[in-house]
């Protein structure tokens, strides 16, 4: 039983992490800028969260900071693909590089090295009373607030995609961009916003890896999951909803991984930190044909 | 005269990197009238009326509604204006309906999706025009024809006062053109102005109450119902040219008695072929073409003329019967083999299937002869000066107007890509040359130009098939017009047969 409840309980934690980063990505997808950037994001926005949330004693001051450093990778991204009109994987793949060498330069500058590793302050929990003691559910329901975040955030994407006229427009920009300008919408504007918005969610993701999970920074901390969010929103066909399954489906296996590694000593670890990947793939594969995609993502608009 | 001009551009001036696409252009449409805007391809039609609804700003010049001056910097402006307009493209999201469509953009409620209420409000706008369709179908399932209902709809639901049309007759078909002919008289009646974009003379004469013709960027005159004549029309469209033309404005072409060779150089023996989607597909057709010889095929859209077209370059697609060329079974032969046997092509959709959007005029004038002996260096490299050539050649010998043969073909406009295209099936010796729609959407000065190249290729013993949805046209240039329905053979009319309501009867089936 406190087996299930403690599996229940980290893939929730990790759901998060792959959740609000792949609804990231839908949400520039939607406009038609694909967010390759997001292991950048996560890792950029890991570090300099860990450290605020470090130097100031505070958890929300450290997810503050790691949805601005996302919010200025998204403008960056933005910026330079609407001006330029640069090549949205070109310029995913060197802002991945960028967010990784920036993440470890400002933990050397700022921490240096230590024997023992920085703690960063814990996110408080939520406690519902008498459901917290019951087995099993008491692994659903006792999670920090970031998860409920998660769960507001999927709700809200949702009732906006498909419950306002806004978010027609904005489903309307990533399937036929010229569609949306010539009834009078601002396509750049909305490509701003939601490259900028999608962005700070990957960065509330970032914050959220060595503040809430492991406690403290470390190299590569995100470890591929920024890719892997890619796969959920191509996965998810793009919908917010389905990207909250994708989520819980990953971080599952992730988290079966993890345990497998634990008990079995005569395989190499690689092989199971490859598992979530190898099942990426296959998944992919199975679900192949029920995947959509909105006709303008990762391509430029000009009217002329 | 009382002023009741609805719209007044002022000279306007536009300038597309060197090309001055509009000079010093004033033009005004009055209240409550179906104003006909004509010009050859790359007239400058488009882009005017793109500057009055937001999409390009202009360069100079000032746009008056109702009397007083605005500024209109995108479509959010000029739809507030009451402004609407149905681009040539479809603008629609195809994976949404019709409601979803129409609702897009609207101002008021952003954060609500009232899709019942605003149902009821499309349908009622629906009713008063006439217009019925399905709105719970994506409209990525539509014919044309339909798609553009949506867009007139679209356009009045924003509160359009003035509806620009641009060249909305290019994917229609004769009934629906009248249908739309009522329906924009039906919203003139409600004080809605209509400006009507075509190159069509026989449309302006049908549709317009008045008309304004541009001429490369320039207006040529502004006149009324009464003024207009066909030869009047041509002659402001064109200026210095002098084309004669027949009773439904085409060009006309001299068909002299020509040569027809003993043996025919294509024979089609018994062939089948699947269809796709809801097309039957081909059954059991068989017919000859000889050289000195046009013969057109003549069939309502969607009735059997694609499979036609495709099967003769790619036999594979065979499920049975057989295509001789010059006696010999090209059964098993690749496209490129066919090619290589004296077969030429020019396909229906010259932006998708014709060209490498991409690639240099030259890069396509090499296509599908890119294997021939006289572009091979040492069998493995491009004979880039002997490319060259042949694209010179081609810009001269079918007066492409184009600075240079290096310039990216998609900078062309649709007359000049498919004068590339057709000159591309003449780089090399050509025997029978297959061309599907060689002429929609081109202006009756290009279209003469193609009809005489096509003419020349017979006269000078090659063989022709051409097949083409316009059957006004097939008439003045074919020798022979076999008709398909359902992907069946209806019959063969020899030239002195033809009768326009005798074939069209066939092509319907009836």
């Amino acid at each position: 039983m406190t087996f299930i409840t403690s599996f229940i309980s980290q893939t929730m934690v990790y759901a998060t992490v792959y959740t609000l980063t792949s609804l990231g990505i839908i949400l520039g997808g939607r406009t038609g800028i694909f967010n390759v950037s997001a292991e950048g994001i996560l890792l950029a926005s890991a570090s300099t969260g860990f450290l605020t949330a470090y130097l100031t004693g505070s958890w929300l001051m450290g997810f503050i900071a790691g949805a601005l450093i996302g919010t200025v990778f998204g403008f960056i991204l933005a910026f330079v693909h609407e001006t330029f009109k640069i090549n949205q994987f070109i310029l995913g793949i060197i802002l991945v590089i960028f967010g990784s060498g920036l993440s470890d330069l400002l933990y050397k500058i700022i921490i240096g090295v230590r024997l023992s590793a920085p703690q960063a302050p814990s996110v408080p929990s939520v406690i519902i009373p008498f459901f917290s003691k019951i087995p099993v559910i008491s692994g659903i329901l006792n999670q920090d607030v970031v998860v409920y975040f998660m769960y507001f955030a999927v709700l809200v994407a949702y009732w906006f995609y498909y419950k306002t006229k806004v978010g027609l427009e904005t489903r309307a920009i990533g399937e036929n961009p010229k569609a949306a300008d010539v009834v009078g919408v601002n396509v750049k504007r909305r490509r701003y916003l939601a490259t900028i918005i999608g962005s700070a969610l990957i960065g509330v993701a970032g914050a959220y890896l060595p503040i809430a999970i492991t406690g403290t920074y470390s190299p590569d901390i995100s470890a591929g999951r920024g890719f892997m969010a890619i796969g959920i929103a191509i996965f998810a066909s793009w919908k917010p909803q389905r990207a909250i399954l994708g989520g819980f489906l990953f971080a599952g296996i992730e988290v079966i991984a993890f345990q497998l590694k634990l008990i079995s000593a005569n395989i190499p670890y690689q092989f199971f930190l490859m598992l979530p990947f190898i099942s990426v793939l296959i998944i992919m594969m199975i679900f192949k044909k029920h995947i959509e995609f909105p006709a303008s993502v990762g391509k430029p608009y000009s009217r002329e | 005269m009382k002023n009741k001009s609805l719209v007044e551009l002022k000279n306007v001036r536009k300038v597309f990197g060197k090309v001055i696409a509009l000079d010093n252009v004033t033009f005004t449409a009055e209240k409550g009238e179906i104003h006909g805007l004509l010009g050859e391809n790359g007239a400058g039609k488009s882009t005017l009326m793109n500057i009055l609804y937001g999409l390009y700003s202009p360069d100079k010049g000032e746009i008056y509604i109702d009397g007083k001056k605005v500024k209109i910097n995108s479509p959010f402006d000029s739809i507030k204006l009451g402004i609407g307009m149905v681009h040539q493209i479809s603008t629609l999201v195809p994976e949404f309906n019709a409601v979803e469509n129409i609702i897009l953009g609207t101002p008021e409620d952003k954060f609500k999706l009232p899709i019942k209420e605003e149902r009821e409000k499309i349908k009622k706008i629906m009713k008063e025009l006439g217009l019925i369709f399905s709105l719970d179908v994506k409209t990525k399932e539509l014919p044309a024809g339909v798609k553009q209902k949506i867009e007139i709809i679209r356009a009045l639901h924003k509160g359009a006062k003035l509806l620009i049309l641009d060249e909305p007759t290019t994917s229609l078909v004769e009934s629906e053109f009248r249908q739309l002919l009522k329906s924009l008289r039906a919203l003139v009646k409600k004080g809605v102005t209509v400006i009507f974009i075509t190159h069509k003379i026989k449309e302006i004469m049908e549709a317009c109450d008045s008309v304004t013709v541009l001429r490369r960027g320039k207006v040529q005159d502004t006149i009324n119902k009464e003024q207009m004549s066909k030869e009047k029309l041509v002659k402001l469209m064109f200026m210095e040219k002098d084309i004669k033309v027949t009773e439904s404005a085409l060009p006309k072409v001299e068909l002299p008695p020509a040569k027809k060779s003993k043996k025919p150089v294509c024979v089609v023996k018994n062939i089948e072929v699947k269809g796709k989607e809801k097309s039957k597909g081909l059954k059991n057709i068989s017919f000859e073409v000889y050289g000195g010889e046009i013969l057109g095929v003549a069939s309502v859209s969607g009735n059997g003329e694609k499979e036609l077209a495709s099967v003769m370059i790619n036999p594979f697609l065979l499920s049975n019967g057989d295509i001789l060329v010059n006696g010999e079974s090209i059964k098993h032969l690749s496209t490129l083999s066919v090619f290589n046997k004296g077969v030429a092509y020019t396909p229906e959709d010259r932006i998708k299937e014709g060209i490498l959007n991409e690639g240099s005029i030259k890069e396509n004038v090499l296509l599908g002869h890119h294997t021939e002996k006289r572009f091979f260096k040492k069998n493995l490299f491009i004979n880039w000066d002997e490319a060259t050539k042949a694209a010179k050649k081609t810009i001269k010998d079918y007066n492409v107007a184009t600075p240079s043969e290096e310039l990216a073909i998609r900078r062309l406009s649709g007359g000049n890509i498919q004068k590339v295209i057709m000159g591309r099936a003449f780089v090399s010796p050509t025997d029978l040359l297959i061309t599907h729609n060689p002429t929609s959407g081109l202006d009756v000065l290009t279209v003469e130009f193609i009809f005489n190249k096509l003419v020349e290729t017979r006269n000078n013993g090659g063989a022709v098939l051409c097949i083409n949805e316009d059957l006004d046209e097939l008439m003045i240039i074919s020798d022979r017009i076999a008709v398909l329905h359902n992907g069946e053979l209806k019959g063969i009319f020899q030239r002195s047969e033809f009768d326009k309501y005798k074939i069209g009867l066939l092509m319907i089936g009836g």
